[in-house]
């Protein structure tokens, strides 16, 4: 490869790290830092319920319940910036969650195929599930799928295809510009071919989408 | 005798409620540790019924936790104690042999009731997760079942490298009975049943050098 292009792709990597670090930390500090400390306001109020005149049962019970939802809100805002159980338990359970989520909200079908058995890098994991994650929103937002197909296998490089039957797009057109708001598929690419990988995406009006993403095992 | 309780939980502040209200609750809190492995430490001197467990913690996470305190400590009791309502955490849980799984937000009386009953020698789960977990049960097998957990990986990377269950145990400072445990259970997880075939599998996913 061109020292340049190289260099280039480096730093891009470099940035990537860096800007995951930072949402795992602000994920972190929602969820470890304001969520455990309204769990602790919550046993501490459970206490006070023990000593409380039993006419107060009423106004206790919607502090209580006003509480709980911020906690659920929090929980909620985490999870959108970086899901703990990707650490915890890894990809595919994340995955599934996401899936999960992403079906109720959609109404679509969705599949998760995985032949994944075992971890993969942090890194690697964390890419993975930004670009399942982006490919689920724009099925969301744009593809009017009914039937979804997510497939994770690996040889010496790590393999991924998101696959829907919606409405599709002229993907050559509209690949040219970058995502308005989130990572979008342009983001994905840089990202992905900062790691080596590659991004192919195959999609004709009326016969839905296929993102395909290949990236390479480095432990 | 009231139920002696030990918990681990990394937040400070939640410990300290949680104590105050452990106590308030007439039960006997022998300790308290921020961290999987202290927790392994404290239930190996002191035996206690109840372990009340967060799920993520440094060092030692509550999962592997749970696994390791029940071969040191077989008549403890453990019990989950997380912010963490996702089904897989919780089928994970139970697979660890946890027989409690707590929701914190669900708070005091659900703690309450959770520890009576595992002291029963039942299995609870917080109102609020039974139903889904119980649904996914029913609806399918999670796929994460055959996925390795970070605790099983360093096992099998010791057993293709040619560690026996003695040096393994030695390796990670648990005892041979969990070394053997984790080889049993990666070995489930991912059907194979010899040692030949582990170190083949753990070459082909580049786990070690062959
Ligand atoms: N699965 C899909 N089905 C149909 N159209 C799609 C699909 N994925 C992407 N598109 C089209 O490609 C365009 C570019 O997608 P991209 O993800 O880059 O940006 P975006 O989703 O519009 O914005 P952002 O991702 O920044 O919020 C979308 O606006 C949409 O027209
Ligand atoms: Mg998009």
């Amino acid at each position: 490869m061109n020292g340049n292009v190289q260099e280039a792709h480096q730093a891009m990597d470099r940035l990537h790290e860096m800007l995951e670090e930072q949402t795992r930390r602000l994920s972190d500090t929602v969820h470890s830092e304001a969520g455990q400390l309204l769990s602790a306001v919550l046993l501490r109020l459970d206490q006070l319920a023990l000593e409380l005149p039993s006419d107060c049962g009423d106004c206790f019970h919607e502090i209580r319940l006003m509480i709980e939802q911020i906690e659920e809100q929090l929980r909620d805002l985490s999870n959108e910036l970086l899901p703990r159980m990707l650490d915890d338990l890894g990809l595919i359970p994340a995955l599934e969650c996401l899936v999960e989520r992403t079906s109720r909200r959609t109404g679509a079908d969705i599949r998760l195929n995985s032949s994944i058995a075992d971890r993969l890098p942090a890194a690697l994991e964390a890419t993975l599930y930004r670009i399942v994650q982006e490919a689920l929103t724009n099925i969301a937002k744009h593809a009017r799928a009914t039937q979804v197909e997510i497939h994770l296998w690996q040889d010496d490089r790590v393999h991924c295809a998101v696959r829907d039957d919606g409405i599709g797009f002229d993907s050559d057109r509209i690949l040219q510009k970058k995502g308005e708001r989130g990572l979008g598929l342009a983001g994905i690419r840089e990202r992905v071919e900062s790691q080596g990988g590659a991004l192919a995406i195959r999609s004709l009006p009326g016969h839905g989408t296929e993102v395909l993403v290949s990236v390479p095992r480095r432990v | 005798m009231s139920i002696g309780v030990l918990f681990a939980d990394d937040h400070p502040i939640f410990r300290e409620g949680l104590k105050v209200f452990l106590e308030k609750s007439q039960f006997r809190v022998i300790g308290e540790c921020a961290d999987g492995f202290q927790a392994l430490k404290l239930a190996e001197q002191l035996r206690p019924d109840i372990v009340l467990l967060d799920l993520s913690m440094p060092r030692l996470n509550g999962l592997d936790a749970v696994r390791e305190i029940l071969q040191v400590s077989p008549r403890t009791r453990a019990i989950m104690l997380t912010a963490h309502r996702e089904e897989p955490y919780v089928l994970e849980a139970l697979r660890s042999g946890a027989k409690g799984y707590v929701l914190k937000a669900e708070g005091g009386p659900i703690l309450v009731e959770a520890i009576r009953e595992v002291c029963r020698g039942n299995v609870y789960l917080s109102p609020s997760i039974s139903r889904s977990v119980v649904e996914a049960y029913l609806t399918r097998r999670g796929m994460s079942d055959e996925i390795l957990r970070p605790r099983e990986i360093e096992v099998l990377r010791l057993i293709a490298d040619g560690h026996t269950s003695r040096e393994i145990a030695g390796h990670l400072q648990i005892r041979v009975k969990v070394a053997e445990s984790y080889r049993t259970s990666l070995m489930e997880k991912l059907d194979i049943h010899d040692t030949a075939n582990l170190v083949r599998y753990a070459v082909r996913r580049g786990l070690v050098k062959p």
